[in-house]
């Protein structure tokens, strides 16, 4: 009888401690903006607090146009360099096919940037803990912390991180006063505009499109604009089978 | 001898398990992130701290912004005595202290310091 | 003991000051690098690592290695590997040296170096690099050091150590899995997200120790008169040898089961490694190499004959310094076969890594007469 009972236990112990590893390892607690079709939305719970978001309705995103990327990069004072070794970017745009896989029919550039995953690789292979998540669901960088090994850079499974490798103020023509430069040695990528967010102000990209393409808000809040949006179109994300979970989103 | 390498074994599989857990990258902090910071002013009509203070501990309370403002993102806010909260960012206190273009460098240049701030942040003299 | 460092005959010499000439190299162009940055390499957002980073799993499976030769030879009694032991200590110690330059050489902020100190980030496998190889470091160097110097008074070596061989253990394995998982952190690049890495980075390591002493240890005798035993020279070279065999075994394990698989992604990773990249040369050639010495170390004859198991096991330690290093990063790191033709080292690239090798070297010859001359030194007792 003692045996069987301890047997019990074990096994429940077991059990438990699988259960706890699944959702440490988040196998389980699946987060519902992997499940794209409007159909999965009602089955899943949410999540508390605030993770920002951002989605693309590429079918209003004109061919040729670049205006957020302008926009994102003059702000945050991006320098311009045009060898393909030593570029730098937070916005770009890139074929349609190539980003999003196969389940996207067209071949039109559409904008990428950084996907502020949820579970990001990038801040898994930082030794310092200088590019990381924050509680709003930002992955950010400490630009006074990072010490240029480029691991983010090299486990980030979209190419969104770029390194300084030169310095960067010599390739900036007309830098914004407000927001600093970084410097030769560090990496960088979007802050989904972290420091506009705190000022009250949407993204600059956001606002700066003439088309009205982009939507930003919390992902985590059912009546967000955002959120009304995803549930009603079809959407995709960039790789998703890698289990990054995205939080930018792009309607075909 | 058996048992003791049970124990063993035991406590072999628990460390691998903590380093598993360990191995979980997580958020930053964990409270919930409130939108309190969004109401944090950049400029204020006076200082942060009383100006003795500063003329003497300016370097550390700036120090200790650099170090915790990115992590603490949307909450890197700080409190002055009198209850005012105020973004800790350079830009705060280039908002009233920019309007002088030399308010750092004269001091600087006479103690010979050399702060590495502006490596980065666009400094009022190289603004036109 | 350290003056035995500075006396020696004049091949001794001439070698040492080569050695020294070619690290003055690498502090010059490391100069050049901090000034300038690292326009100076052939790095860029194509190859974001390059030869710096391509060291280090070879050398912290180097590190591991040690191990195996450090632990019967210090904690079992009447090992024939004991006198061994010294020169196995001063390897870990070297190689985990060669690994700190080659991270603080690839950091674009060198200033911010201390941070990799003081502001780990457990969750992150890459943080726990550095302070692992500081402490492996320690313990090899006090080690090997406390050996040396009861040899040389011909005591048996202080209880001590046996305490810091077992602290060692632990600290010494988690080194080659540590930097098997820092590339796994990567998600979507396939030579590295296998879980045979690490089994993979030990097993090369064990045969590329095992070479690498051997060279060391008929050198030491030919040239310094070390003594480290005929039977012990042969077991040496068959740890080698075995060791060469699990790690072929599991390259092959590793690509079979992409290719039965039909793991896409797998066998694309594969393809780059050993069909079009510019790196499928060297692929194709530490293969042949790797499998030509292991196979002829597995022959006794050849194993008896100090030349020819010093030679094989140098082949044996250059062909897994290009599989578990060189293409293991620069061939993984690649996205497609477009971004193969972006790396080239350039010169100040190259002098660095020939100067922190040179510095190793000449540390390990330092350290190696030091052995030899206090083991001469007993016997003329
Ligand atoms: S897109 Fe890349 S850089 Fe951005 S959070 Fe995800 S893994 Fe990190
Ligand atoms: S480059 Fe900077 S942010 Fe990226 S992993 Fe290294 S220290 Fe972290
Ligand atoms: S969110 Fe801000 S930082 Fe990110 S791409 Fe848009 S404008 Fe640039």
């Amino acid at each position: 009888m003692m045996k069987n009972d301890r047997r019990e236990f074990i096994r429940k112990a077991g059990m438990g401690l699988l259960a706890g590893m699944g959702a440490a390892s988040g196998l389980l607690t699946g987060g519902g903006f992997e499940r794209t079709t409007s159909a999965a939305w009602a089955a899943v719970p949410g999540e508390e607090g605030l993770r920002w978001g951002m989605l693309f309705d590429t079918r209003r995103c004109p061919e040729g146009c670049t205006l957020c990327i302008e926009s994102c990069h003059h702000t945050h004072n991006v320098p311009d360099i045009a060898s393909l070794e030593g570029k730098i970017e937070w916005m770009h745009k890139e074929n349609g096919r190539e980003l999003l896989g196969s389940l996207c029919a067209s071949t039109a550039a559409v904008p990428a940037l950084c996907n502020h995953c949820a579970e990001p690789s990038c801040a898994r292979a930082c030794p310092t803990g200088s590019i990381f998540r924050r509680t709003d669901g930002i992955v950010a960088i400490d630009y006074h912390r990072c010490v240029g090994c480029r691991s983010c850079m090299q486990s980030c499974p979209y190419g969104e991180v770029s390194f300084n490798w030169s310095d960067p103020r010599a390739a900036l023509k007309n830098p914004t006063v407000e927001y600093p430069t970084r410097q030769r040695g560090v990496v960088e990528k979007c802050n989904f505009c972290s420091d506009r967010l705190v000022r009250g102000k949407k993204p600059s990209c956001v606002e700066a499109c003439p088309e009205g393409a982009i939507s930003f808000g919390n992902l985590n809040d059912p009546s967000s604009e955002i959120r009304r949006l995803l549930e009603s179109s079809e959407t995709l994300q960039r790789k998703p089978e890698l289990g990054t979970r995205p939080s930018v989103f792009y309607i075909i | 001898m058996r048992k003791r390498h049970i124990l063993f074994i035991g406590l072999l599989a628990a460390l691998l398990m903590a380093l598993l857990f360990s191995f979980h990258a997580g958020t930053e902090g964990e409270a919930p992130a409130s939108q309190a910071a969004q109401a944090a002013a950049v400029d204020s009509s006076s200082c942060v701290y009383p100006k003795e203070y500063m003329h003497t501990h300016h370097m550390q309370v700036l120090e200790d912004w650099k170090n915790t403002a990115a992590h603490e993102g949307p909450d890197a806010v700080h409190e002055t005595a009198d209850g005012r909260k105020l973004q800790k960012n350079l830009s705060t206190c280039l908002a009233c202290h920019g309007s002088n273009r030399y308010f750092c460098f004269s001091c600087h240049a006479y103690a010979n310091a050399q702060p590495n701030c502006w490596n980065c942040h666009i400094s009022p003299l190289e603004t036109p | 003991m350290i003056e035995q460092a500075l006396k020696g005959r004049r091949n001794y010499r001439i070698w040492s000051l080569a050695l020294l000439v070619v690290a003055a190299g690498g502090v010059y162009a490391s100069a050049l690098q901090s000034a300038d940055g690292f326009v100076h390499t052939g790095m860029g957002n194509n190859a974001i690592w390059g030869l710096y980073h391509a060291q280090l799993p070879f050398l912290a499976s180097i590190a591991a290695a040690s191990l195996a030769i450090l632990v019967p030879g210090t904690l079992q009694k009447h090992s024939f590997l004991a006198s061994l032991a010294p020169l196995a200590a001063f390897l870990g110690a070297t190689a985990s040296a060669m690994s700190l330059f080659f991270i603080a050489a690839d950091l674009g902020m060198q200033r911010r170096i201390l941070t990799l100190l003081l502001n780990p980030s457990p969750g992150a496998p890459a943080s726990w690099q550095v302070p692992l190889l500081l402490l492996f470091l320690a313990l090899t160097l006090t080690v090997g050091w406390a050996q040396v110097g009861a040899m040389r008074k011909g005591v048996k070596p202080p209880v001590w150590i046996r305490s810091a061989v077992m602290v060692a253990i632990p600290a010494g394995i988690a080194l080659p899995v540590i930097s098997a998982f820092t590339l796994a952190v990567v998600p979507g690049s396939e030579l590295w997200t296998s879980a045979l890495l690490a089994p993979r980075l030990m097993a090369s390591g064990v045969a590329a120790g095992a070479g690498i002493m051997l060279l060391m240890a008929v050198t030491a005798e030919q040239l310094a008169g070390f003594k480290a035993g005929e039977e012990t020279l042969e077991r040496l070279a068959a740890v080698g040898a075995w060791a060469g065999l699990v790690f072929l075994a599991l390259t092959g394990l590793d690509a079979a089961t992409a290719m039965l698989g039909n793991m896409t992604a797998d066998t694309a990773a594969l393809a780059l490694l050993y069909g079009n990249s510019p790196f499928a040369v060297v692929s194709w050639f530490a293969l042949f190499s790797g499998t030509l010495s292991t196979g002829l170390l597995l022959v006794p004859s050849l194993r008896r004959s100090f030349i020819a198991a010093a030679s094989l096991g140098s082949l044996l330690a250059l062909s897994v310094w290009l599989q578990s290093g060189l293409t293991l990063i620069l061939a993984g790191q690649l996205k497609d076969a477009s971004a193969a033709a972006g790396y080239a080292p350039a010169v100040p690239e190259l002098l660095l890594t020939a100067g922190i090798w040179a510095g190793a070297v000449l540390l390990m010859t330092v350290l190696l007469k030091i052995t030899a001359s206090a083991q001469l030194e007993r016997e003329g007792l």
